[in-house]
């Protein structure tokens, strides 16, 4: 298949249009060619997500912010295969990733309604700054999905901010042990925000010190407990 | 009076100073290249395929001697070696020996293949971490190492893609801008030189622009076969001869001193003038350990035989392609 991808300077284009609720259409480019890849992938990954989209936006039983956190917990296992089924020559280019989130530009929309903010436009992958990655509205869901994989309370736990802002953002996520026991504390405990911040930072102190990355979940999660008391 | 400030990391524990520079018989290669210092560049498409070696050559008695000052014993610390890939959050311990228990390795290695999502990321690369640290939780107290997971010594290095490599974009060139650029409609490729001098540059584009006939460029970008690759190693030639000229026009100034800016990169300064990426470059292809000023002699005398020598060993043709799609827009 071509690796299809969309330029910073196209991608910019089109979400100008977007914050206008105008159309752009944006020319592709192809970046090489990879013939381990399954030319349907992408193709079944819009669907996919589209029809998802569908079916949860239009739910009017439920508040819009269930129904957001309903679309991502069904939409991270999706997001999660197709990322396992990804050549290297895609896995890394932040073009690809820009291509893939002007495909699903209306679900990006749906969850998050256009604003003038240079934080709007991440969600689309509109950086090539490589520790912006992780604000792209698809990269977020493939790597909550992985730090969280094994873990029912994290993969459950859906509160964006926790996880941008004390996983994701920070070198705490390198850590799926830590990022877990911290997600399941917050889970059964039902931590409110203000707490979980205080812990995130207590936690990030004793980063500097602890290869946390050695520890037990058992051994993570005492230290997570140690900080509430 | 200097300005800069430097944040220094203050460790709540008393004695274990004595472990600094114990890791410093670990020695970290990557493509057979030793990383010398902290922090080292590759080119991108080197990611695919990339091996790492450990030799690991760590004096235990010296690692014991320091334990001791804070009554630890051989079976209290681990030798962890931990490999992170940072566009995705992967980790993965490469290796954890207990100094008690375990073996350790004096060499070993991984390729690319083998976690593929860490050392294969072109994108935020990679950070290798070498550690002494605590085995197991001790008994809490004041100033005491206690916490397993609590490092003695660690020695982190970074792995980064040099993004610039082939050191241009091309820029395609139409009719009316031959026409503004006073060349003939058939010109196919011209280089510009831009406003600013290559000895201050931090990018690229305001040293030189590389002007491509639009249609040769559109052909490239659709065609995959031999006669777009061997266009497309035109280009970098053309491009890469450039700035190693304009390179060479810099060092061979009479005011320039080769001495002093060779100490600068002896001192791994932070700098990102396209000047010190391209000599640094030069340096790893060139081969020439840390002897700098031989590197800035070869371009000053040499530059067009260094900028071959750089093209051979890069892989230009995929460097290309990828700047030929960064311009279809």
């Amino acid at each position: 298949m071509k690796i299809p991808t969309l330029l910073q300077s196209e991608l910019a284009l089109v979400l100008e249009a977007l914050r206008k609720s105008a159309i752009y259409d944006p020319k592709i480019s192809y970046l090489g060619f990879d013939d381990s890849v399954d030319s349907d992938l992408v193709e079944n990954l819009v669907s996919e997500l589209t029809i998802l989209f569908s079916k949860e936006s239009k739910k009017s039983t439920k508040s819009k912010d269930k129904r957001y956190s309903a679309f991502e917990l069904a939409a991270t296992p999706i997001v999660l295969d197709f990322f396992c089924r990804l050549p290297h020559s895609c896995k890394f280019n932040p073009g690809f990733f820009g291509y893939l989130s002007y495909r699903i530009r209306d679900v990006i929309v749906w969850r998050f309604p256009p604003n003038d903010s240079e934080g709007w436009s991440k969600n689309f992958v509109a950086s090539a700054s490589s520790s912006e990655f992780v604000d792209g509205f698809i990269p977020r869901l493939i790597i909550r999905g992985l730090i969280a994989k094994g873990s029912t309370e994290a993969e459950g736990l859906i509160q964006q901010d926790f996880w941008r802002s004390h996983v994701l953002r920070v070198k705490t996520g390198f850590s799926q042990e830590m990022s877990q026991a911290f997600a399941e504390e917050v889970v059964e405990s039902s931590i409110a925000v203000e707490e979980q911040r205080s812990i995130a930072k207590r936690i990030r102190s004793i980063r500097s010190n602890v290869i946390f990355e050695l520890l037990t979940k058992v051994d993570a999660r005492k230290i997570v407990r140690d900080l509430r008391k | 009076m200097s300005t800069r400030s430097e944040q220094r990391l203050i460790r709540p524990y008393l004695g274990i100073d004595a472990f600094e520079g114990l890791l410093r018989g670990i020695l970290v290669s990557v493509n057979a290249r030793q990383i010398r210092g902290d922090k080292d560049y590759i080119e991108e498409s080197q990611f695919q395929d990339l091996t790492i070696t450990f030799e690991v050559g760590l004096s235990l008695p010296e690692v014991l001697l320091a334990a001791r000052e804070i009554d630890l014993v051989d079976e209290d610390i681990n030798l962890a070696i931990i490999a992170y890939g940072n566009t995705y959050k992967r980790t993965e311990i490469l290796r954890n020996w207990n100094l008690k228990h375990d073996e350790i390795e004096t060499s070993f290695s991984f390729h690319t293949q083998d976690i593929e999502d860490i050392l294969g990321d072109s994108f935020g690369g990679f950070n290798i971490v070498c550690a002494l640290v605590l085995a197991n939780n001790r008994e809490e107290a004041p100033l005491i190492v206690y916490q397993s997971g609590t490092w003695l010594e660690k020695r982190e290095i970074q792995v980064r893609a040099e993004k610039n490599i082939a050191f241009f974009s091309p820029t395609p060139m139409d009719s009316a801008k031959k026409k503004e650029l006073e060349l003939n409609n058939r010109t196919m490729l011209f280089v510009q030189e831009g406003q600013e001098s290559i000895q201050y540059a931090t990018s690229v584009e305001d040293v030189l622009t590389v002007w491509v006939d639009e249609e040769i460029l559109l052909s490239l970008q659709s065609n995959y076969g031999p006669a777009a690759d061997i266009t497309a190693m035109l280009l970098a030639r053309t491009a890469i001869g450039s700035v190693v000229e304009l390179i060479g026009r810099v060092l061979n100034q009479h005011d320039f001193n080769l001495s002093i800016y060779a100490d600068s990169l002896q001192s791994n300064e932070p700098d990102e003038r396209v000047l010190t990426k391209f000599v640094r470059k030069a340096q790893k292809v060139l081969g020439n350990g840390e002897d700098w000023l031989s590197t800035l002699e070869e371009i000053k005398s040499q530059p067009q035989l260094v900028a071959s020598k750089i093209e051979a060993s890069a892989d230009l043709k995929g460097e290309i392609k990828r700047a030929l799609a960064k311009e279809e827009a």
